[in-house]
This record gives structure tokens, C-alpha cells and sequence, in this order.
């Protein structure tokens, strides 16, 4: 069992020697004592993890894992590279990220436990997201920040995997009773006002595109109704062009999305400094810590991909793409998958709240859309960012899990009969036959 | 020469990283094209793509075969029915399915009604749903009536 799995992250485990190898020869890694410590208990950690799904017949699918540790293996030695302290930290937030991925697939392997708590979830959610306004403190331009000891966090993160466990549960419920009208869009319209209103009061726009993103995905999903998908969208355009007229910190943002160059010594710096970076990386990169990615503001959390490409060039940047590309095909897989309506939406919010992260920064700092601070998914540093990831995956690897998790090579599985028909087709209980209903009682669901 | 190691140490970080990525979407195609041998894999099986069509899939012994289902279709252990089954507890001519108003059913050809769907015996001609379980004497038979696209690489 999970054979794959194993394989794959043994040679993440090499990948990662590799770099810290690049990071010693090349300087950044003062003495061996930092990278054997970070290797090795990094890589016991991934196997760890492994080893504890293998032991209690976890049958969630087994590539998005080594996917997801590449990403984080990348994260981790472009970080130790940039800066030393930023590195270790992230090396602990991994750590701590990877045993509460355990912890999740341990304590909610039954993933339609969270749909009995509905709206614990919500008020979770909102708490979360007006903690900061009371009690946080603003950093780099976004008051979004709770202080709690030595540890500073962003609660409108973890918010992220309560709304969508709440959007999941609601949304299930109500097209399930086909509930159309009011009854269906008011909640969901409501929470996202609420939730808008109070990211735009903490200026953290690039959250609030994400959260809107989710939502209409959700939305979607739920419905397979495109108008609401169209709505939404002329909606976003409608609020954007409002909050430039209105919001002189959105303006900015769009000014120097549009023609950045006129402002290169302000507010275009650091998109600019992007640019270079990237142009300076070609098709392979200078090479690992070979580039100067550090005069890219920021480059350590939301221009992380800057860095990347800068030094594992445009190879680097379509690398990671494609793990996105990965991820979220992996992601709407389990979603197809799932037996369940919950199931179907909870996976679909996760992968969209990670997929629609992904793209607006990776398209933020290549300019292809307007830029908002927001952090690579498992690769930037930023610990909420990365504790939150792991358990949006957690999440989907359980929905896979109760699915039936994903093919072993050599596996075995014995048609039997009370599985037989599920095999291929859980929805068929619902075509009855016209006629012979009285041979037909052994038909019933399973 | 630290710096030419270190060079390759560079390029291998980068070659390392798409051994990675092209080994995950390999197993991912790999994934999908194994649909239908998730059923029963048996040693040595070629792996078996799913007909388009109607098809009934014989589960025997760790291995399978999927047979498709036409306007008529015998089953029995007679050479000219269409699927044959030679086993003791199956009939010369057993069973039959056919097609009538657009949807397959499953009639008992034996005497003393020898035929099981879904674990119930036959009571006169019966209209086949998708996974059915049609039981021929000791032989077991599963009715897919649509492909199994939709859930590829599932169970």
C-alpha cells in the first residue's frame, strides 16, 4: 500500500539534499550543522506522515502528498537561501503544518463530522475575521495580524477553512432540499458582503478576490447555474471600479498593474523588481542562489515565485504552475468522486481556496493581474498560510479516503457482491426499472 | 572544480524537480488508463479498456472479462450463444438479454429458473439497471450499461 507515495517522497527527500547541498556549496549555509538537521528530520517528518497512513490503512489518494511536500520542499530551501532566520522558522511552521495534517486525517478521517456543527463554523469564521479589527495590528499595509505571545498569526487564514466548511454543509443542505430563491442565495450573499466588508476594512484585498473566487466556485458547484457565476463576475468588475473611485490604496494597485514603469522609485517597485527578476532567469534560472532575488521586496512570502523563477528560471516557474495545475486536478477528481453532496463541495471549496491562491499571486507578481499580497500556497513563508494549506489538504485527502482513495499498482480488490454495483455507479438507485419490481427488491442502494 | 560540482549540483536541484513532476503526471495517466482492471486485477491481465457501449463484465477467479451486450445476447453453455460459459451449473442455453424499447432485459431460459439478479431469483423477463448482478448457476456477471468514464480510476 502506497508504494507510489513512498517513492515519490524518498526522492523529494533527495531533491531536498540536493538544494541544501547548492545552499552549502554556494555559501548560504554556514557549517553542516543546519543542513543535516533540516534535511533529515524534514524528510522523517514526510515519512513519518507516510508511515502513519500506511499503518492505519489511510486509503486517501497518494500523489497529492508528494506533490504538495515538493512544493514545500521547494518553499523551504528558497527560504533558507533568502534569509537564515525566515528558513528556520519555516522549517518549525513545516513541522508543525505536517503533524497537524496527521492530525487532521487522524481526528476528522470521517470528514461528515464537521457538517453536524453548521453554524459553529460560520460564527468561527466571523470571529476570526474580526479579531484582527479589534485586536490585531497592521503589517505591511494589511491589518490582518493577531499577536498572541511570541507568535504573530493571520486569523483571516484559518477563516478561509471555516467559511468553506460552512459555504460546504450549507450549500449541501439547501440543494439538496432544492431550495431555490432567497432561501438559497441570501446566506451566501450574506456572509460575503460581511466577509468583504471586513477585508476591505483590514486592506486586504487579495484574500477578499480569493474568498469571492471560492464562493462563486462553491456556487457553482452547487448549482450548475452560470448566471450566478455571470452575475458574480460583473458584480466584482462593478465593485472594483467603485473601490478605485472611492479607495485611493485600490487605485494605486491598479495604476501600477496597468503601466507600473512611471512609478518605478514608489509604488511600482517592488512589481517591477519582479519583472527583472524573472527576465534575469531565462529558460533555466541563474541556478540555485546564484541570482539576486533579494532585491525583490517581499521576496521571501508573497514574491516567493519571483524568486523562483529568477533562479530555476522559466523551467522553475512552469514546474510550479504545473504543481498547481496538479493540485487542482486532483482536487475536483476526489470532488467527482465523492458519494456524497458534502463531499463533492467541501472538496471543491478546498481545491478552489488553494487553486485560486496559487493563480492570483502567481499572476500578481508576473503582472498579469493586478497584484495582491497574498502567500504561495505552501511554498511562501508565513506560518497561518501554511498550517492552513495542510489542512485544507488533510481535508481532501480524507474526502478521497471515503471514497475509495486512489489505485495501488498490483492492487487487488475482489468484486463482491455487496460492493459490486458501487463499484461503478453510486447514483443508479435511482433508475427504477418499469416493470418486474418484484425481482428487482435486491436492487436497493448500498 | 567546487564550482563545476557545484554547476551540476544546480542543474540536478532542477532535473530533480521535474523527475518529480513528470512522475506524478505519469502516474496520473497511468491512473486513468487502469480504470477497469480496478475491478479485479488479475496477475498478468492485460489491462482492459472499458467498451463504450452495454457490457457485461464475468468475475471468475481473481481475473475478469467484459463481454459486450448486443440486440441479443445468450448466455449458456451451448458454443452458439454468445457469451459461453462451460462450467457444470450452467445450462446449454441459460439465460438471454435483449433489447426491447430502448432497454436491456434479462429473461431465465432454464426449467426449473436457474438465474439470479441481484441475489433474487428471476420471475419472468426483467429490465436490467446499470451494475446489476446477473448470478448465471454458479457464474456471476455484472450488467454495465453506460461507460465508466465519469468515474475513472474510482471505487
Amino acid at each position: 500500500m502506497r508504494r507510489v507515495e513512498r517513492v515519490l517522497l524518498l526522492v523529494v527527500g533527495v531533491y531536498l539534499a540536493v538544494g541544501l547541498a547548492v545552499l552549502h556549496g554556494a555559501g548560504f549555509l554556514e557549517g553542516l550543522r543546519v543542513p543535516l538537521v533540516v534535511g533529515g528530520t524534514t524528510v522523517t517528518a514526510l515519512l513519518a506522515v507516510h508511515w502513519y497512513w500506511s499503518r492505519s490503512d489511510f486509503r486517501g489518494d497518494s500523489t497529492l502528498f508528494p506533490a504538495v511536500a515538493l512544493l514545500a520542499a521547494t518553499g523551504l530551501v528558497f527560504l533558507l537561501r533568502l534569509d537564515l532566520e525566515y528558513g528556520l522558522r519555516q522549517f518549525v511552521w513545516l513541522l508543525t503544518g505536517l503533524a497537524v495534517l496527521a492530525v487532521t486525517t487522524g481526528l476528522l478521517r470521517d470528514y461528515r463530522l464537521l457538517a453536524e456543527y453548521q453554524y459553529f463554523w460560520a460564527a468561527a469564521g466571523a470571529a476570526a475575521l474580526l479579531a484582527p479589527l479589534i485586536f490585531g495590528q497592521e503589517f505591511g499595509g494589511a491589518r490582518s495580524w493577531l499577536k498572541l505571545g511570541a507568535v504573530q498569526f493571520q486569523p483571516s487564514e484559518f477563516a478561509k477553512v471555516f467559511l468553506v466548511v460552512f459555504l460546504a454543509v450549507f450549500l449541501a443542505r439547501a440543494t439538496g432540499r432544492s431550495e431555490t430563491g432567497a432561501r438559497l442565495w441570501l446566506p451566501p450573499a450574506g456572509l460575503l458582503v460581511l466577509t468583504l466588508v471586513v477585508l476591505g476594512l483590514q486592506n486586504d484585498i487579495g484574500t477578499a478576490a480569493i474568498y469571492f473566487a471560492t464562493l462563486l466556485t462553491l456556487i457553482y458547484a452547487a448549482t450548475a447555474r452560470v448566471l450566478f457565476v455571470g452575475g458574480g463576475l460583473v458584480l466584482l468588475a462593478a465593485a472594483t471600479v467603485a473601490l478605485a473611485r472611492v479607495a485611493p490604496h485600490v487605485r494605486v494597485r491598479l495604476e501600477t498593474w496597468l503601466n507600473p514603469w512611471p512609478q518605478i522609485e514608489t509604488h511600482g517597485y517592488q512589481i517591477t523588481q519582479s519583472l527583472f527578476a524573472i527576465a534575469a532567469g531565462g529558460i533555466t534560472g541563474t541556478g540555485l542562489g546564484a541570482g539576486h532575488p533579494e532585491f525583490v521586496p517581499a521576496a521571501h512570502t508573497d514574491f516567493i515565485f519571483a524568486a523562483v523563477v529568477e533562479e530555476l528560471g522559466f523551467l522553475g516557474g512552469a514546474g510550479c504552475i504545473l504543481l498547481f495545475v496538479f493540485l487542482v486536478y486532483r482536487g475536483l477528481k476526489i470532488a467527482l468522486e465523492s458519494e456524497d453532496r458534502f463531499g463533492v463541495l467541501l472538496a471543491t471549496g478546498c481545491t478552489a481556496l488553494l487553486g485560486w491562491q496559487g493563480f492570483v499571486i502567481m499572476a500578481g507578481v508576473t503582472r498579469l493581474l493586478p497584484l495582491t499580497g497574498v502567500t504561495l500556497p505552501f511554498v511562501s513563508y508565513g506560518g497561518s498560510s501554511l498550517v492552513t494549506s495542510f489542512i485544507l489538504l488533510g481535508l481532501l485527502l480524507n474526502i478521497s479516503h471515503a471514497g475509495g482513495g486512489s489505485i495501488h499498482e498490483g492492487e487487488r480488490r475482489e468484486v463482491g457482491p455487496r460492493t459490486a454495483g458501487r463499484l461503478f455507479h453510486p447514483h443508479r438507485a435511482s433508475r427504477l426499472p418499469p416493470g418486474g419490481a418484484g425481482a428487482r427488491a435486491g436492487g436497493a442502494p448500498l | 572544480m567546487t564550482g563545476l560540482v557545484l554547476m551540476a549540483l544546480r542543474y540536478l536541484f532542477l532535473v530533480l524537480f521535474y523527475v518529480l513532476i513528470i512522475w506524478l503526471f505519469r502516474h496520473l495517466i497511468w491512473e486513468m488508463r487502469a480504470v477497469g482492471v480496478r475491478v479485479v486485477a488479475g496477475e498478468g491481465q492485460p489491462e482492459l479498456p472499458a467498451p463504450p457501449g452495454p457490457h457485461l463484465v464475468l468475475v471468475e477467479g481473481g481475473g475478469c472479462r467484459v463481454i459486450r451486450v448486443g440486440a441479443m445476447t445468450r448466455i449458456g453453455r451451448g458454443p452458439d450463444n454468445e457469451v459461453v460459459l462451460p462450467r457444470a451449473d450452467v445450462w446449454e442455453r441459460h439465460a438471454r438479454i435483449y433489447l426491447r424499447n430502448g432497454q436491456y432485459w434479462l429473461e431465465d431460459l432454464t426449467p426449473n429458473g436457474d438465474t439470479r439478479l441481484n441475489g433474487l431469483l428471476l420471475d419472468g423477463p426483467t429490465v436490467l439497471a446499470d451494475g446489476d448482478r446477473v448470478e448465471v448457476g454458479g457464474a456471476t456477471l455484472l450488467f454495465e450499461r453506460w461507460p465508466r468514464t465519469v468515474r475513472a480510476g474510482t471505487a
